[in-house]
């Protein structure tokens, strides 16, 4: 139950950590970690990358001071209708299961 | 495991379901990752137990790109059935086409009373071409599974050029065979000639053998090359095996056209098979993802 939860709601929380500024890769995996240790972290460069792959988020490189480009993702404006209706869906969902639940 | 087999193992298990672009890319990104963790003071060792094992992550971003439609093969048990799988088919490809025993019978009892009766053998190898193009297009469209809609017309276009390749070399392929009947049908009505043609005509065989199997071997080095994905190859390889033991068992018996025609049925049988057993993979592979997602 908890793993089909899950799958729905990774990418819309992936989404909201790239909402307000642009965020390098591998701070969103280890961010998301945080808040879910037992997924791995791979699941959410897939996520990262699918999310680009249809145009909800968008990629722009960025120099270090060490020399390797890094990959910033930030969300694109069909990213955050996509976010906001996620957002939405969750809301209700959440909502009529505690009424249910209580 | 260190930053070096991590990234070799992590690109063999890529290789399965993604294209040379999408290798590199993700290999870069990983790569970062690590000089990344190393800046941070971390141990190889350490960065990769954080990032997982490689064949995980080659399968979590199969999974969640949708790859399905190219089959997923970044499990171990899945390449072993896979490979497995394929190591029957090239053994009945062998016996069948190299020594020919049972599947004779079968095979023209199955032309002749299902599908065609008394037609030429330029109609039939025309009509049984198109087939196969028909049954090709399903099992490279994937209707097993949905495709993603942006990309869409790109893998139509790619699917149109896949099957015009596969076309013009089937074409070749049964033109040359009608080319050899015909004219050992004219060699057949010239009394006393007949060894030295028959000599003419395995030269020509040969000849044209390696011709092919030189492009063959060409084009599974540029899709080793160019988009290096086992899958493709390991069946191109086994189209290869199929038809150099096809064109051994006709150049032994190129005596009569009945011989030849029989060749040829055989060798569609066998791309049939292949068929079907690729459709039977892939929807095996659907149904375990998605029990294990």
């Amino acid at each position: 139950m908890e793993a089909q939860i899950k799958k729905g709601v990774l990418e819309m929380c992936v989404l909201h950590t790239i909402r307000d500024k642009e965020m390098y890769g591998y701070d969103v995996m280890k961010i998301m970690k945080q808040y879910f240790p037992e997924v791995n972290e791979s699941t959410f460069y897939a996520i990262l990358r699918r999310l680009h792959a249809d145009n909800h988020a968008k990629v722009t490189l960025g120099k270090t001071s060490n020399g390797p480009t890094r990959k910033y993702y930030k969300i694109t404006d069909t990213g955050l209708e996509y976010l906001q209706s996620s957002v939405d869906s969750w809301t209700r969902i959440r909502d009529k299961v505690e009424n249910i639940i209580r | 495991m260190n930053q070096c087999e991590f990234m070799k193992k992590l690109k063999k298990a890529l290789r399965w379901t993604f294209d040379a672009n999408e290798i590199e890319d993700i290999l870069s990104d990983y790569q970062g990752f690590f000089d990344d963790g190393v800046n941070e003071g971390k141990s190889e060792q350490t960065i990769c137990e954080e990032l997982g094992d490689p064949n995980n992550i080659a399968f979590d971003l199969a999974t969640e790109l949708r790859k399905e439609k190219r089959i997923s093969l970044s499990t171990k048990v899945m390449r072993r059935m896979f490979l497995v799988t394929l190591l029957l088919v090239i053994s009945f490809v062998y016996y069948n086409l190299v020594q020919k025993s049972i599947t004779e019978y079968a095979v023209n009892r199955f032309f002749n009373y299902f599908l065609f009766q008394n037609i030429n053998i330029f109609s039939e190898s025309m009509i049984s071409m198109i087939l196969f193009i028909i049954i090709l297009w399903f099992t490279l469209g994937g209707t097993i599974h949905k495709l993603p809609p942006i990309s869409q017309l790109v893998k139509t276009v790619h699917k149109w050029i896949i099957l015009a390749n596969h076309f013009i070399l089937f074409f070749i392929f049964i033109i040359f065979h009608i080319l050899i009947i015909f004219f050992i049908k004219e060699m057949e009505g010239k009394n006393g000639l007949i060894n030295i043609d028959i000599e003419a005509i395995k030269n020509m065989w040969i000849l044209f053998m390696a011709i092919s199997f030189t492009l063959a071997v060409l084009s599974i080095y540029g899709f080793y090359r160019f988009t290096p994905q086992y899958f493709t190859i390991i069946c191109h390889a086994i189209g290869v095996v199929a038809y150099l033991c096809s064109t051994y068992s006709v150049s032994k018996t190129l005596i009569s056209p009945e011989e030849i025609q029989l060749n040829v049925r055989l060798l569609l049988s066998v791309y049939a098979v292949s068929f079907v057993i690729t459709i039977i993979f892939s929807w095996l592979i659907h149904v375990l993802q998605k029990r294990r997602g």
